[in-house]
Formats: structure tokens, C-alpha cells, sequence
């Protein structure tokens, strides 16, 4: 089973549970099936789009710069660019 | 200094994906629950407004991005066209 095959039977699971309660199958209490259930798909989607951010965010607050390899990187193009110049190639 | 730029997003991002997660967890998920005269309800707007404010802002962006694709489509189709005259 592939990762999408997996994502999308979950998917699938999930969302014919929430059409079973929305439908009135399941034995949901009054506030649950009128207030909550509704809600339910947007709080997934609002949960990835926070989860997305989140953790953007924490990478970015704890990536270490490392200079060392900026360097070394930044005398690597210029030689690159060199060796293309010297063959006709258009650089920057 | 471009680091100190860079940890200030991410602490941004990662303030405003805790604050948005836990707000709408609360509002979705507790404030049914909770009787209309306790004082938490004032922190809260309507439960009208859980399911209103992600659909709309879901429909701004799907058409903003339609929008933004069109838009490049046709600007690459009017490119082309002009090319072969």
C-alpha cells in the first residue's frame, strides 16, 4: 500500500464517518450534532494550516547558521563563474 | 543580519499557528459545552462565525490563486501569440 493509497483511505474513512453524523446515523447528543460536528472538517483543515506554520516557524527559530560553509559556498561560485566565463558561457 | 530576521518570522509564524490552533480548538470544540451566561462566551464571537470565517478566507484563496493562474495563462498565451506574428 502506497503512501497515497494510505492517505486516501483515511481520508475517505474519516469523511464518510462525518457524512454519517452529518445524515443523522450516528447517536450524537443535540449540541454535538448542531453546533460541533459541523465544524469538524474546517478544524482539520485550520489544524494543517496551523500545523504547517508551526513548524515552519520552530525550524526557522532554531536553524544554526554555520559561516564556515557560507564561505566555503560563496568561493565555490566564484570559481564556477570563473570556469564558465572561460568557456564562453554568459555569468552574472 | 539576516539570522536575527530569520528567527523573528519563524517566531511569528510560530506564535500566530499556536494562537490560531488553540483559539479554534476552544471555539469549535469547548464553547458549545459551555452555558451562554459564563463569562468565557464574551472571549468568543458566535458559533456562526467558526464556520464562516475559515469558508470565506478558504474562498478568497482559491480564487485569489485561480485568479493569479489565469492571469499567468493568459499572459504566457498572449506572449506566444505575439511571438509567432
Amino acid at each position: 500500500m502506497t503512501r497515497v493509497q494510505k492517505i486516501g483511505t483515511t481520508f475517505a474513512a474519516a469523511g464518510g464517518i462525518w457524512l454519517l453524523g452529518m445524515l443523522g446515523w450516528l447517536p450524537l447528543s443535540e449540541t454535538v450534532r448542531a453546533d460541533v460536528w459541523p465544524a469538524l472538517p474546517l478544524l482539520a483543515l485550520v489544524s494543517l494550516g496551523a500545523y504547517a506554520f508551526i513548524n515552519i516557524g520552530y525550524n526557522l527559530l532554531v536553524f544554526r547558521e554555520c559561516p564556515e560553509a557560507y564561505y566555503e559556498l560563496m568561493q565555490e561560485i566564484q570559481e564556477a563563474k570563473g570556469d564558465l566565463r572561460a568557456k564562453n558561457v554568459d555569468v552574472a | 543580519m539576516p539570522q536575527l530576521n530569520d528567527k523573528a518570522v519563524g517566531a511569528v509564524l510560530l506564535a500566530i499557528g499556536t494562537f490560531v490552533f488553540t483559539y479554534y480548538s476552544i471555539w469549535t470544540l469547548v464553547i458549545p459545552f459551555v452555558d451562554v451566561e459564563q463569562p468565557i462566551r464574551k472571549l468568543f464571537p458566535p458559533q456562526w462565525f467558526a464556520i464562516a470565517i475559515p469558508v470565506f478566507l478558504l474562498v478568497v484563496g482559491v480564487t485569489g490563486i485561480f485568479g493569479f493562474l489565469s492571469f499567468v495563462m493568459l499572459q504566457s498565451g498572449k506572449k506566444a501569440a505575439k511571438k509567432s506574428t
